[in-house]
């Protein structure tokens, strides 16, 4: 379990991370979501230890990370652009990672090779970037780590192999319960694959999300009434996180029990009635725009 | 399972041997090439091979040309990982200690450059039997040379680690290490030239006499064939690299990763690093104007302050990686700064210490020197020399302390300045230095005039203590086995053992008699014949002499040398000189600057205006040879050319006071 307790981190005199608290269970698929300048990739790099924070804890299954070789054992960083050693090869940079990280499986590096048919032998610094983002996916698996950390680990990746990466973690998630965080600056992109989503601005968190609740939990309706009155009825009786009018038909992002909401309105008999599942964007538009935020740009 | 229980990791070992071992080979190839291949490249087939007193005399200069840049490059390079952001994520994202990092790369890099070194020593011991090596060296000389470069590439390469550790660029990193690694140079001298500018009596040193390359490691190594490194240097560049060493992993614990890229990678020294690159603008542009104005007060303020305001941006810049600093903060701080420096660099010449008019009381003085050559008697300074002997340049003798106390009470109080143009017979450059009875050495250094200072100057002339070391006696006293006179193309030797013993006691005899007159003379007399000790060869064949002088007023001597029937042999006589030519010189007006000191161009504007008399006669030549002086363009005096038979010229002045009746019949 990660948690991350009141974390700050200053470059330069400004806050890139400005106390921030997070906790990621066990087996979990964390989303961190965010702009450019957010502060993702700082707060993803104070958690796999490679920044001391000034202000703050850092633990995973309750010991420090920083400078604990113990925890970061169980930890792998997978930068935003993949690194290698100057002059390595995938055969090379394993050899290296089975020395220095004790959960090594071999085996599983072998199962992998099957999955990510690249050249062992030929000189890293050679492949594509989608190539190299394949070895560091690789590399990383066959460590067997508890904690996997990747920033915006998509990019550069083929459909197929997108999609082949996404089984693969869940796979692991399933069978050995590895915790994941993922940052990424597009929601859509790791919609299908996290479970909990936080979004951060200027340093800060903005929001942090169960998605599955979410899911259940929010709802677009659009509806008319045969009488305007009865809008302001129901405002009283539900918890309406947004609501616009066009024309004579009433938009709705209601929250709470879908069976219950329905009832809600069917009492009115209005003469249109739908009630549609969000979209992650939507709700996080919507939940922002309640915090006071324009969503619009955090977002995309 | 990682070996973290021991203080490095093989694995990150090995990969840092793959992924630099190149580093390795460079330096295996380049000191075999400097030492092993040295040996057996001479030009000259006939040559026999030489005794070397260590293995640096073997190609010295290329060995320190690789001994000062690879280890250096080695630190760079190995790490590199804490400079460029990606290998610094990559790094400190593994499982490992940063003690554990550190130690893994300074053991990696000593493979890289330790087994290079003794390798090539392996290879020079092997080659030294045989035949066609140019040296004969022992294995001792092997080992020395193996743990002297070892110990300097140790140091090297744990320095350029450290400094690694403190800055966040690779480039920086070069820059400041070899940046500070001549500092210590640099900054003694500027602070040479700025004492020595503002602080009366300042007795300024010059250049490597003062052998200020121990200051820096690396101007030490490039020197090394003239001194060679010490057991005790070693001890302490082994000292610290440990010290540094130490001191890399209590500030590698502290330092952030996200520094990578950043110019200083610890906040707290950015003021020290603003600082010193002030302090060191400031001296150098001070220092220059001040020297190109004849010290004016504005523009010594004004090159003081270009210098501070240079410094401050330059490292501004660096700091912050941007060259727009401008911010409502910068002049604020620009003037605190300048401000401390300008005090730091303003109050030792402030005379707030007393320095200028400081003078030891007589009872605290033990001995005391006063010449103008104390830097020369470099046997007691140059240790290295074995073949000059160690002579204290101090003298016990009170009333001679007392004399010179008195010397400098009145030159402390009156504070005489040489103008630029001075004269070389009328100022006389003084060392006055006294060793107190707490040891301590205190040393001034003034160019005195004769006018006003007759008295003063002449008890301590007089004195039997400023001769004795003025005119080196001791090295005449001490294993002089024969003389040998010189007077240009005329020379005598004296070897008979009787003889020799009656001319040195003479000689000795008439350098105690000068007086002060006798003395100032010399400055602007040439003397009849140069008298050369010649001593012993010692071992090697090196043989020690020292130059005395003829002087006109050495009466004795002359007789004795008369005698014996040498003088004929070694003076100039009127019959040596084929003709004189002799102007009254007023050309100097009429001059350009750089043609007034030549001699030939005054005579051509007296003959243009036949103003000259040429003359062969024998008695106003002897007259003239008797009362020569050395050659000054002063208008008013006399220019006189001799040619002599033998071919050659000589151009010579006269006072009016120094023309016989004769001489006086023959001016134009």
């Amino acid at each position: 379990m990660i948690e991350i307790r009141g974390v700050s981190k200053i470059f330069q005199g400004e806050k890139a991370v400005d106390g921030i608290s997070l906790t990621v269970h066990k087996g979990a698929i964390y989303g961190l979501l965010g702009s450019n300048g957010a502060g993702k990739t700082t707060l993803l790099k104070t958690l796999a230890g490679i920044y001391r924070p000034e202000e703050g804890t850092v633990t995973i299954g309750g010991k420090p990370v920083f400078e604990a070789p113990e925890v970061k054992q169980r930890i792998i960083f997978m930068p935003d652009s993949p690194y290698f050693f100057p002059q390595a090869s995938i055969r090379s940079m394993a050899a290296f990672y089975r020395s220095v990280y004790p959960s090594w499986s071999e085996e599983r590096f072998k199962e992998l090779a099957a999955v990510f048919r690249l050249d062992q032998g030929r000189k890293l610094s050679r492949f594509s970037k989608g190539m190299q983002r394949q070895a560091a996916f690789w590399l990383a698996l066959s460590c067997a780590p508890e904690v996997l950390i990747m920033d915006e680990p998509i990019d550069g990746l083929d459909p197929v192999m997108r999609r082949q990466i996404k089984n693969l973690l869940f796979q692991e998630v399933a069978e050995r319960g590895l915790t994941v965080l993922i940052s990424s600056h597009n929601l859509r992109e790791i919609e299908d694959l996290c479970d909990h989503v936080g979004i951060m601005h200027g340093g800060k968190m903005l929001v942090e999300k169960d998605l599955d609740d979410l899911k259940a939990d929010t709802h677009k309706i659009q509806v008319a009434f045969r009488d305007e009155r009865h809008a302001g009825a129901l405002t009283a009786k539900l918890q309406i996180l947004h609501q616009e009018q066009r024309g004579s038909v009433n938009l709705y992002i209601v929250k709470g029990d879908r069976e219950r909401i329905s009832r809600a309105f069917h009492v009115y008999e209005p003469y249109v009635f739908d009630l549609l599942p969000l979209t992650l964007e939507e709700i996080f538009i919507y939940e922002m725009g309640d915090a006071g935020y324009d969503a619009q740009p955090i977002l995309l | 399972m990682t070996r973290s229980r021991f203080f490095f990791n093989s694995s990150v070992i090995r990969q840092n041997l793959r992924q630099h071992g190149w580093i390795g080979i460079i330096y295996t190839l380049a000191l075999l090439f400097a030492l092993p291949l040295q040996m057996f490249m001479n030009g000259d087939p006939n040559a026999k091979p030489q005794t070397v007193q260590n293995l640096f005399f073997v190609g010295g200069e290329i060995q320190m040309l690789f001994a000062v840049t690879v280890p250096v490059a080695a630190g760079l390079f190995l790490f590199r990982y804490l400079q460029a952001k990606m290998p610094s994520d990559l790094w400190h994202s593994l499982p490992l200690r940063r003690e554990h990092l550190l130690v893994s790369h300074t053991v990696s890099g000593l493979i890289l450059l330790m087994v290079p070194i003794w390798l090539t020593g392996a290879i020079a011991a092997m080659v030294q039997p045989l035949d066609s090596n140019m040296y004969i060296y022992t294995g001792s000389d092997v080992l020395e040379w193996c743990l002297t470069l070892s110990v300097l590439t140790l140091f090297l390469f744990i320095f350029s680690m450290f400094i690694g550790i403190c800055t966040g660029q690779t480039v920086l990193q070069g820059a400041v290490i070899y940046i500070l690694l001549l500092l210590p140079v640099v900054l003694l001298q500027l602070i040479n030239e700025h004492l020595g500018m503002y602080l009366y009596g300042y007795p300024r040193w010059f250049g490597i006499r003062a052998h200020i390359e121990v200051w820096s490691p690396i101007l030490h190594m490039v020197y090394v064939n003239t001194n060679a490194f010490s057991a005790g240097d070693l001890w302490m560049y082994s000292a610290l690299s440990v010290l540094l060493f130490a001191l890399s992993v209590l500030l590698y614990r502290r330092r952030h990763g996200e520094k990578a890229g950043q110019a200083i990678a610890f906040t707290y020294f950015n003021p020290l690093f603003k600082a010193g690159v002030m302090f060191c603008a400031m001296l150098i542009s001070g220092t220059y104007f001040a020297q190109l104005k004849q010290q004016q007060l504005g523009w010594t303020i004004a090159g003081n302050l270009a210098g501070a305001l240079i410094g401050y941006i330059a490292a501004e810049m660096i700091i912050r990686k941007t060259w727009q600093i401008l911010t409502r903060r910068v002049p604020l701080e620009f003037a605190g700064y300048a401000l401390l420096l300008g005090l730091l660099l303003y109050i030792p010449v402030s005379g707030i210490s007393g320095y200028e008019n400081r003078v030891p009381a007589l009872e605290k003085i033990e001995a005391v020197y006063a010449g103008s050559d104390y830097a020369a008697n470099d046997a007691y300074w140059n240790t290295n020399n074995p073949n000059t002997s160690k002579e204290d340049p101090f003298t016990e003798d009170r009333n001679y302390i007392e004399a010179v106390r008195k010397l400098h009470l009145a030159v402390a109080a009156a504070r005489p300045e040489a103008p630029a143009n001075y004269s070389y017979s009328d100022y006389r450059q003084f060392y006055l230095s006294y060793r107190l009875e707490n040891g301590r050495i205190v040393q001034r250094s003034y160019m005195i005039p004769s006018a006003g200072f007759e008295p003063e100057l002449k008890a301590v002339m007089e004195s039997e203590g400023y001769k004795r070391k003025a005119y080196r006696l001791s090295r005449l006293e001490t294993d002089t086995e024969s003389f040998r006179l010189n007077n240009y193309n005329k020379a005598l030797s004296l070897s008979d053992p009787q003889e020799v013993k009656e001319f040195k006691e003479i000689l000795k005899r008439e350098i105690l008699n000068m007086t002060y007159e006798d003395q100032n003379l010399t400055r602007v007399q040439p003397s009849y014949a140069s008298i050369q000790t010649m001593g012993k060869p010692d071992a090697t064949g090196y043989q020690l002499y020292y130059a005395y002088e003829w002087q006109s007023s050495f009466h004795e001597l002359g007789a004795w040398l008369e005698k014996k029937g040498y003088a004929d042999k070694i003076r100039t006589k009127p019959g040596d000189i084929a003709s004189a030519e002799i102007i009254q010189d007023n050309y100097n007006d009429r001059l350009p600057a750089a043609e007034r000191h030549d001699p030939e161009r005054h005579l051509e504007l007296a003959r243009s205006e036949k103003r000259s008399a040429v003359i062969q006669e024998a008695a106003p030549i002897a007259d003239i040879l008797e009362h020569q002086r050395y050659y000054s363009a002063k208008d008013g005096d006399y220019l006189v050319k001799l040619v002599y038979k033998e071919g050659r010229t000589d151009y010579m002045t006269l006072r009016e006071q120094d023309l016989t009746p004769a001489v006086k019949a023959i001016l134009p």
